[in-house]
């Protein structure tokens, strides 16, 4: 069967859904395609969402948004080495924009809220391939219809089968990819409450790096939900023939630090699940009647511990639905070059393009093995060292001597590395 | 706590056709063989012969093994529409 729409969107995820949200809105005859047999069956990630850069393009839809989850007051970062943890918290009345929130129950809201614009969601529908004929997209595949569409939306995520496919984009390599792994607890709100010393609809977040993940790239994580806690961690698959553990060990060890056991033995364990996350900016593809968005289009930041995917996927998504809606009204024929005028023009007043710039020049500093083995392990010492009157008092520059010589760093060599790296991370 | 306790407690909608294929002939010259530690669900399972054995039931669809596969041997795809895990605290 031909089926034919104004536009037609791979994936209901915050990339997908936003541009079916912009374009329903204004009129255009849409639909997305999502192979999950509810929206949000398929989607998964760590646990926050900044929601600062989609204030700026959805007010009206970022206000309801901030209901979903805890707002985020804390943020605890864990310094683990030898068996000794060391946290940096910071804390404020001000709420910085984050939530702790489920992506499947956020992008279940969106949904609703996308369909009530007048887009079609249609589920168990996977996407088989794309139309790709010379430089022009003109629909897809999926099972035995085809869906014709002005434009295709490449929402389908990190694992960009389809774009593969069509010879648009090289094979994902190790490199370009961390793959993080998560377990939910269920706990009762008020037991969170207390544990946490937070108040109702309050949250918080903790990063550890180092020894928690043999102190490779990437790191674990806790984010606390309204009554659930998603822990887990994030391994960068750049050295992954060199990682000796599996998955299960990294969790169960990664229980044995304070707050992590106690969650685990107040909670109820309700699931486990793994995705791939991108770590290097991905190449775009792009032509005639095809746009990508979300993770698909590379469209995500992860420097060490902070994630970035939901905002800038959702963002994206709403830019590259106001380009296209923009670019049906005044020409008949989508082409790329003026789809890429329209974008840059919606996206100039967001902080998407020039943090993604930014992360372009900085992200190689954060596949550097030595920040989660050396410097993790020397900091952690260096207060240790301080801290501990075993071996009699220690000025402060003694103990940073001592941790130095222990890790094998010199000021001269930390001078170099302040300057070549850390100025710009 | 092992790989089977791990996913025990998600939901999946499991479909009777393999979604993943692996050529186990070409993990015979696999030394390093990744996929055992780093498939999060446990999918491949090495054999008292040494043979790779693949099970689709429990997988997340990560594609983690299509990416570290050093010899080409994942023939990956997603499930049927509809199959698979079915996130519900994603
Ligand atoms: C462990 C982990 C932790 C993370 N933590 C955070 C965090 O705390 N904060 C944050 O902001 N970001 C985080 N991210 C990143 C974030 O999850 C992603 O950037 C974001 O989900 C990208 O959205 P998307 O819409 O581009 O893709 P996805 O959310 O992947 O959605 C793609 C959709 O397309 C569907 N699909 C794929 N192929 C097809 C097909 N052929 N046919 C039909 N449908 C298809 C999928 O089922 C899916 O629903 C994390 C990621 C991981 C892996
Ligand atoms: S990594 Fe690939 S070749 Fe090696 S054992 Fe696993 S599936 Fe087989
Ligand atoms: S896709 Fe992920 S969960 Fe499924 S078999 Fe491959 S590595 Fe394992």
């Amino acid at each position: 069967m031909s089926l034919k729409f104004d536009v037609v969107i791979i994936g209901a995820g915050p990339a997908g859904l936003g541009a079916a949200y912009e374009l329903a809105k204004r009129g255009f005859k849409v639909v997305v395609l999502e192979r999950g047999k509810r929206p949000g069956s398929k989607n998964l990630y760590g646990g926050r969402i900044y929601l600062t850069a989609i204030s700026k393009v959805s007010p009206d839809l970022c206000k309801e948004m901030s209901n979903l989850g805890r707002r985020v007051v804390r943020e605890r970062i864990m310094l683990t080495h030898s068996k000794t943890c060391m946290s940096i918290e910071i804390e404020t009345d001000e709420w910085s924009g984050g939530i702790v929130t489920s992506l499947t129950r956020f992008v279940e809201w969106l949904s609703q809220k996308v369909e009530e614009a007048g887009a079609y969601i249609v589920t168990s529908a996977k996407v088989d391939a794309l139309h790709v004929h010379g430089n022009k997209t003109s629909g897809v595949r999926c099972g035995s219809d085809n869906i014709l569409a002005e434009v295709v939306i490449d929402a389908e995520g990190v694992n960009r089968i389809l774009l593969e496919k069509s010879g648009l984009v090289p094979k994902l390599s190790p490199g370009d990819v961390a793959i993080g792994v998560k377990e939910v607890y269920r706990v009762d709100p008020k037991d969170i409450e207390k544990m946490f010393d937070l108040e109702e609809n309050r949250g918080m977040v903790l990063l550890a790096l180092g020894e928690v993940l043999d102190y490779f790239p990437g790191g674990c994580f806790m984010y606390v939900d309204k009554s659930h806690i998603h822990v887990g961690a994030v391994l960068y698959l750049s050295n992954y023939t060199k990682f000796r553990r599996t998955f299960p060990e990294v969790l169960d060890s990664l229980y044995k630090l304070p707050l992590f056991r106690r969650v685990v033995k107040i909670g109820e364990r309700v699931e486990y699940g793994a995705r791939l996350l991108p770590v290097r900016p991905l190449q775009r593809a792009e032509m005639d009647g095809l746009v990508t968005v979300g993770d698909a289009g590379g469209f995500l930041i992860h420097v060490g511990p902070i994630i970035r995917g939901v905002d800038y996927a959702f963002v994206s998504g709403v830019c590259a639905g106001r380009a296209v809606a923009e670019m049906l009204e005044k020409e008949k024929r989508p082409s790329v070059m003026t789809y890429r005028s329209l974008f840059s023009k919606y996206v100039r007043d967001t902080p998407l393009m020039r943090d993604i710039e930014l992360f372009r020049r900085v992200y190689t500093y954060y596949e550097a093995h030595d920040i989660y083995s050396r410097y993790v392990g020397f900091i952690v010492d260096l207060l240790r060292e301080y801290l501990e009157v075993k071996n009699g008092v220690k000025s402060l520059n003694e103990a940073m001597y001592l941790s130095m010589r222990k890790h094998g760093l010199s000021i001269w060599g930390l001078a170099m590395d302040y300057l070549r790296r850390f100025r710009k991370m | 706590m092992s790989f089977d306790e791990k996913v025990r407690v998600n939901a999946y909608l499991v479909h009777p056709t393999p979604h993943i294929e692996v050529d186990t002939a070409k993990c015979r010259s696999c030394r390093s063989r990744p996929c055992l530690r780093l498939c999060p669900a446990g999918c491949y399972r090495e054999q008292p012969s040494g043979e790779i054995a693949f099970y689709h039931d429990a997988c997340l669809e990560c594609g983690t093994c299509r990416i570290i596969c050093p010899l080409g041997a994942v023939r990956w795809s997603y499930p049927e529409a509809g199959f698979g895990i079915w996130y519900r605290f994603g």
